[in-house]
């Protein structure tokens, strides 16, 4: 029983990382530029879709595996940029109805579109045969690729936070958090800023798509699975806050994988619960910024 | 411009053409095959629900992306009371609605307490737990499958029968919110969209107002739940979506969420678009999706306002000959 | 005492911006404060009319206190504001902005079923005629000139009859010209209507003209209250507008 415990919390664990990773993108995109993307969880899919492509073309080629989720990391971030200037840009300004609807446009054209590129049947790859199998941790055996991404998630939390806080460009993110105008009036170009914001944000929800590929089948619907989970953790972990994010997504990660276990049927509904029970009691989240009416 | 307030729809013009409007709609069964009707049924009760979605968001200016919750909180009390056999036709119908009542009441509580984007995704959080207990609770719902054969009384099971019944509630429901949004609370609630700050201080009671938004605009869309289990004999889960709630805002963005016909006319031309379009390929999204980023970058106003600006115009260039004669000071 | 200020104060973070003011308004009153920017003038409205909690202190307004009402509760004691930032209903016609405004004074708002348009035309009529705004009627509040915008939000003040009226720096932005019309229209209908003014303003031709009282507000505190003349010529005023001399 305690191995099928550990087993879980493991297996609940890296997909909380991989659903932080991309909850990490849309809470720094919802944090500096006041944007909702509804359009993260396409994201998402999209560099799920081509890790899997990119790596299984290139099968032979030493490191293939690696190759497919840094390019697929790169060709969202660089997506994620054409869709900001495009799309998000005009309406920047505007009523939040016209971001949830723009940004909710993306998804479906997106949703299409990758229908039509890669069809509707679930496409697979297989990780690097080092990461495949269980590896015995003081007599539990347990899955190497879900431990290696739990290590990867840490890795990933700890370089941005680093990036962020220490270096030069995470100053300017911060700075245009706060106040575009004075921002500008010190020479920091804005409308460039919130792009590359844009695209890292789009960036790391590529990352995790690609990361995952190997773990589960990369089908049509996993963009909007992923976005409402992605949409619990933020909101349990506070808008904006990274911190939150990483914590809100180990909760969620833990309370899946145990309300698998101990009950199956409605272990569907507890992040939703958690969910509702943040917003009434606490809705800036655990770790965000007050706000009152 | 100026937003001249429906003073050209309630002139005895508009009264004759909406008589005229209505006769022509209780006559379609006559000329049309029962897969029409149906259409038209579906686009009738999803003008309900678009226009009482639009009271919160077009009139008060919050955005709900959770109003499938109240949609299918209508609709599952109905067809659950009707498939157990609990109630006859008209009290399920009636405790329906005093089901969404409640509901509304209860929701709203928690919802007033919050603004903007919080607001918005309390709503989305309601309506997700209610899609999770009608699709997990498979005993009594039917879970993914949904509620399926349910009793509907023989008058009512026709698609002619269905359509009348729900022509008439749809016209009555239309009827009461459109009295709604022109009475004083209507006004109250322009004022509170238009600046919130101001409208507390010229005596209203805004967190007050916006609960009794809340409060009609989910009985409304439950109704509208309702109707479509008339209509469909069913019940599934994705009557809760956020697919479904995206739908009722969609509906009023296309039509236009600053007049009132906005979202029927959004209504009538989605299920319109969607079935044209659906018969030639499968890939309706791509241009559902091109439609809505198109209509919230270009086109806010949605037809009907781009449609009023362009007749606005078209009477200013016919009176610009005459313009300083109307400006010789009384 | 129409209006009792005791000891009021309110703190921003480690910031004193109100540090004990205390000062009474009479009726019929006609009154300016006045100070130096940053001297806490709207934050002192604010906490005047529900807007902002106060940390400690009294409100007291026809012998009730009024300290921790919202603001449509101290609506509807008959207290009128208007606000520094023009504060209009932007998508409504002007007819319509005044039409709310009565109509919610008089606590006509929760009525479903009434067509609103048909209610109160003529009082609204009467209210557009005084403010001079009557031919502008139709015009979206967001179409007016910056004058007529200002005009507007008196009006809208003015909607619910009060007793005792808090004008934020209603000149500002306006012409000369525009603000002597200004100036004598609240004049002329605080005479009119029997109104208490309490006016913030920073073009001091205005204040001295209208005012009969002056207070003056200086890093949170009153420092001077007087007639136009002593205002005029005190030195404690002239030290907190041109500085110190060190």
């Amino acid at each position: 029983m305690f191995e099928v415990i550990i087993f879980q919390i493991v297996s609940g664990l890296s997909e909380g990382m991989v659903v932080f990773l991309c909850a990490m993108g849309m809470t720094l995109i919802l944090g500096s530029l006041k944007v909702l993307n509804i359009a993260h969880g396409s994201i998402y899919m999209l560099g799920a879709y081509l890790g899997v492509m990119i790596s299984n073309l290139l099968t032979g080629i030493p490191g293939h595996f690696y190759l497919g989720i840094v390019l697929s990391t790169i060709l969202c971030a660089l997506f994620g940029g054409l869709v900001e200037i495009l799309v998000i840009r005009p309406i920047y300004k505007l009523n939040e109805i016209y971001q949830f609807v723009t940004t909710y446009g993306v998804t479906f054209i997106m949703m299409d579109v990758t229908k039509i590129i890669w069809g509707g049947a679930p496409q697979t790859v297989n990780q690097p045969a080092y990461l495949q199998g269980p590896v015995s941790l003081s007599g539990i055996l347990l899955p190497k690729y879900n431990l290696a991404l739990i290590i990867f998630g840490i890795a990933v939390f700890v370089a941005m936070h680093l990036f962020i806080n220490r270096s030069r460009f995470g100053l300017i993110i911060r700075g245009v958090t706060v106040d575009r105008l004075v921002m500008s009036i010190f020479g920091t170009n804005v409308p460039q800023t919130y792009t590359l914001v844009f695209m890292i944000g789009c960036g790391l929800a590529g990352l995790g798509g690609a990361i995952i590929a190997p773990l589960s089948a990369v089908s049509p619907g996993i963009d909007f699975s992923v976005l409402v989970k992605a949409f619990i953790v933020i909101i349990v972990g506070g808008f904006g806050s990274l911190n939150g994010a990483f914590l809100a997504s180990v909760i969620v990660g833990l309370t899946n994988a145990c309300g698998i276990l101990f009950a199956p049927k409605v272990a569907l509904g507890f992040p939703f619960f958690i969910m509702l029970v943040v917003l009434i009691v606490r809705p800036w989240g655990l770790l965000g910024k007050p706000i009152r009416e | 411009m100026s937003e001249d307030r429906n003073s050209t729809f309630l002139s005895w013009r508009s009264g004759l053409a909406l008589s005229l409007l209505l006769v022509i709609f209780y006559l379609l069964p006559l000329f049309l095959a029962d897969n029409w009707l149906n259409l038209i049924t579906e686009m009738l009760i999803m003008a309900l629900a678009g226009a009482a979605l639009n009271l919160l968001l077009g009139d008060c200016g919050i955005i709900s992306f959770g109003h499938a919750g109240f949609f299918a909180v209508g609709a599952y009390t109905f067809g659950l009371l009707l498939y157990y056999r609990l109630a006859s036709f008209g009290a399920a119908f009636l405790l329906a609605i005093a089901g969404v009542i409640l509901f509304s009441l209860i929701v709203g509580w928690f919802l007033i307490r919050l603004v903007e984007i919080y607001f918005s995704l309390l709503c989305l959080a309601f309506s997700q737990v209610v899609w999770v207990i009608v699709s997990v609770w498979y005993s009594v719902t039917g879970g993914d499958d949904g509620l399926n054969g349910i009793p509907i009384p023989g008058l009512l099971f026709s698609a002619g029968g269905s359509y009348y019944f729900v022509l008439t509630v749809v016209g009555v429901c239309l009827l009461l919110l459109f009295l709604i949004r022109e009475s004083p609370f209507g006004y109250s609630l322009h004022a509170i969209r238009d600046n919130r700050k101001r409208s507390g201080f010229i005596g209203i009671n805004q967190k007050l107002h916006i609960y009794i938004a809340i409060v009609i605009s989910g009985l409304f869309c439950g109704i509208a739940g309702i109707l479509l289990v008339v209509l469909l004999h069913a019940a599934f889960p994705g009557y809760a979506s956020l697919t479904k709630s995206g739908d009722f805002l969609f509906v009023c963005l296309l039509g236009g969420m600053y007049h009132f016909s906005g979202p029927i006319v959004g209504s009538f031309l989605y299920i319109l678009l969607h079935f044209i379009i659906h018969r030639y390929t499968e890939y309706w999204p791509i241009f559902l999706g091109t439609g809505l980023t198109v209509i919230a970058i270009f086109f806010r106003g949605g037809v009907v306002g781009f449609a009023m600006e362009k007749y606005q115009s078209y009477l200013f260039r016919g009176r610009t000959r005459n313009a300083s004669a109307d400006r010789e000071p009384a | 005492m129409l209006l009792q200020i005791e000891n009021l104060h309110k703190k921003f973070g480690g910031i004193s911006a109100i540090n004990g003011v205390s000062f009474g308004v009479e009726k019929g009153e006609l009154s300016s404060i006045i100070g130096p920017n940053g001297a806490g003038k709207s934050t002192l409205f604010n906490l005047l009319t529900g807007y902002l909690p106060k940390d400690s202190g009294k409100v007291i307004f026809k012998g009730e206190e009024i300290s921790n009402l919202p603001p449509y509760e101290i609506c509807k004691r008959k207290i009128g504001r208007s606000f520094q930032l023009v504060s209009l209903f932007q998508r409504l016609p002007v007819f319509d902005n005044i039409r709310i405004a009565i109509l919610a004074g008089k606590g006509l708002m929760l009525d479903f079923f009434k067509p609103a348009r048909k209610m109160v035309r003529e009082e609204t009529e009467r209210l557009l005629e005084s403010i001079g705004l009557a031919s502008k009627a139709l015009t979206s509040a967001a179409d007016l000139a910056h004058g007529e915008q200002r005009r507007l939000e008196l009006g809208i003040a003015l909607a619910n009859k009060p007793e005792l009226l808090f004008l934020d720096e209603p000149c500002s932005g306006l012409t000369v010209e525009e603000s002597n019309i200004m100036i004598e229209l609240i004049r002329k209908l605080a005479a009119e209507q029997e109104l208490t003014v309490l006016l913030v303003e920073h073009k001091m031709d205005m204040v001295f003209s209208i005012s009969r009282k002056i207070r003056v507000l200086h890093e949170g505190r009153l420092i001077f209250e007087g007639g136009p003349q002593e205002v005029k010529s005190s030195e404690i005023v002239q030290k907190v507008y041109l500085g110190e001399e060190r």
